[in-house]
């Protein structure tokens, strides 16, 4: 279990995460959903060790710079290797190769490119599969749909519950509350470095509204018209 | 790959060793001695680049470019105006490995280049200022030294210098997994147990050990750190555990040709050895700035 409680981090004199208290589980999806700049990529940073903190965190019981940051497997949000290096290296640092997640992700067609070449969709999905293919019990994703068109989108939600019903924990942040909707069990809200909500599929529509001032029935028909 | 390397290197060193018609006292005292510290040098220079331009984040970072190497000549050269040569490498070192990683983090990579171009235009010409202040006439060894010559040293000399290179090539060979997936990127490193700024620091220190050690010896050489590494990657790949040797391998040959070609081609007279790697390797410079355009 990934456990977060009173979490405080401070950049400069800026506050920027204020007590947050949050938990992942195996088996289940979080999603950390809040609108730009509420803290969602700190947390995902400071639950990796890369950030000071106040307050606690526990990975299966360590703290993230002694061996809890280990046990996790990271998308970051602007994932950007070194323009040189070939999309068939980085796959050869993963601890696994999966052909299914390859296959669906549509890595194969790149896999001789160099990741300076690719676009920035293509070079996204080349990060969604670094990240999932690894030995990991947790994996967090930071906004793993950016750039993505949408039938990657839906494949991105496959992978991923699949990862759920390996008995992985999935936290994922994100701003895209549809497709936060339909991969999430769980849904912490946040807003300005403070947990707003903390709900399941019950609440959720409530919550958006709370959040964004738009609930994802409207966001639907936005989209369809 | 590596063997055909080693093979030319072990032939190069041979040919360069007993070319012309020497004398054994020529062979073991002069000759042995300079080809191996220019290997050492071109092969130095080349680990450095490799390490720069993964840890730095930036494919045209390397010791001579972001003025690490000139900075460091410049400490050196103060050191020399007072007797503390030492003294002045180590102190320039760590405040060049501390400032690098400092202005790393605040800059863009572009903007570190050129303040690269800047600190290199002040060394150099504070280093031209303060030599002829230590003796009027010393402009041709002052210039030499920016643009880099082998000397003649002793057999202990190379011995101590050989050794320091390779433990710093196996302690980087060491780290070799921690700097490819550091290359992917810092969160996705954490993750594999690396710590991010522990890694920069550790490799950064050690090559930068490298640097003061040929600056002191050798000087300002160009290109060699941020060509190599490029080369290798195109022809072979980008992981580490193969980037490391084949650019030591191929850095070495390069500069143990460039200084062979030095001390024959006006024979008896010489050319800084620096002036030929230069040659060989700034229109490869342009064509790597030219390939790495998009990123
Ligand atoms: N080094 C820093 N110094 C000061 N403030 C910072 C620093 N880094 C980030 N911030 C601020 O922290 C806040 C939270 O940033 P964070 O990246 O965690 O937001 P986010 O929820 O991931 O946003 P997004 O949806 O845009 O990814 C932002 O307001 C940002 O401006
Ligand atoms: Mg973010």
């Amino acid at each position: 279990m990934i456990e977060v409680y009173n979490l405080c981090v401070k950049k400069g004199n800026k506050e920027i995460l204020k007590g947050v208290s949050m938990e992942v589980d195996k088996s289940e999806a979080v999603v950390l959903i809040g609108e730009n700049g509420s803290g969602k990529t700190t947390l995902i940073r400071a639950i990796s060790g890369l950030e000071d903190y106040k307050g606690e965190i526990y990975i299966d019981g360590f703290e993230p710079e002694k061996g809890g940051s280990e046990k996790i497997s990271v998308l970051s949000q602007d994932f950007n290797p070194v323009g040189y290096l070939k999309v068939s290296e980085i796959m050869g640092f993963c601890d696994f190769i999966d052909e299914e997640i390859i296959k669906e992700l549509g890595l194969n067609a790149l896999f001789n490119s160099r990741v300076g070449n690719l676009s920035g969709g293509e070079r996204r999905r080349v990060g969604i599969g670094f990240a999932l293919m690894n030995d990991r019990p947790y994996i967090i994703l930071d906004e793993p749909t950016a750039n993505l068109d949408i039938s990657y989108i839906n494949r991105l939600i496959n992978l991923l519950r699949r990862k759920v019903e390996e008995g992985k924990g999935l936290l994922i942040a994100t701003h895209d509350i549809l497709f936060a909707r339909e991969v999430g069990d769980r849904f912490v809200f946040l807003r300005d470095g403070k947990v707003l909500y903390t709900t399941n599929e019950e609440g959720f529509n409530y919550a958006c509204t709370k959040v964004f001032g738009t609930n994802m029935y409207t966001e639907v028909m936005k989209r369809c018209v | 790959m590596i063997i055909i390397l080693i093979l030319l290197a072990v032939l190069l060193f041979l040919l360069f060793t007993f070319y012309g018609n020497p004398n054994s006292y020529i062979v073991e005292n002069l000759r042995i001695p300079r080809n191996t510290i220019a290997f050492l040098c071109g092969g130095g220079l080349a680990l450095s680049g490799v390490v720069y331009q993964t840890v730095l984040k930036n494919p045209l970072a390397e010791p001579y470019i972001l003025g690490v190497a000139g900075f460091i000549l410049l400490g050196y050269t103060i050191g020399k105006l007072f007797k503390v040569e030492e003294i002045g490498l180590a102190i320039s070192s760590v405040v060049a490995v501390l400032s690098v990683l400092y202005i790393s983090k605040r800059l863009p990579p572009k903007h570190m280049l050129l303040v690269g171009v800047g600190v290199n235009a002040f060394s150099v010409s504070a280093v031209l200022v303060l030599y002829s202040l230590l003796d009027p006439y010393s402009l041709k060894e002052s210039v030499t030294k920016t643009i880099g010559v082998v000397p003649y040293v002793s057999i202990w000399a190379v011995f101590i210098v050989s050794l320091i290179t390779l433990l710093v090539f196996f302690l980087l060979m060491l780290r070799s997994r921690n700097l490819d997936l550091l290359s992917v990127g810092e969160l996705e490193a954490v993750s594999f147990g690396v710590n991010p700024l522990r890694e920069r620091v550790v490799s950064l220190g050690l090559t930068t050990i490298l640097t003061a050690i040929f600056v002191s010896l050798v000087g300002l050489v160009g290109f060699i750190g941020l060509v190599v590494p490029h080369i290798v990657r195109f022809i072979h790949s980008s992981v580490h555990s193969s980037v490391l040797p084949l650019s030591f391998l191929t850095g070495g040959i390069i500069f143990m040709g460039s200084d062979f070609l030095a001390r024959t081609v006006i024979y008896p007279a010489e050319i800084p050895a620096g002036v030929f790697s230069s040659l060989m390797l700034s229109p490869l410079f342009i064509g790597v700035v030219w390939r790495l355009r998009h990123d």
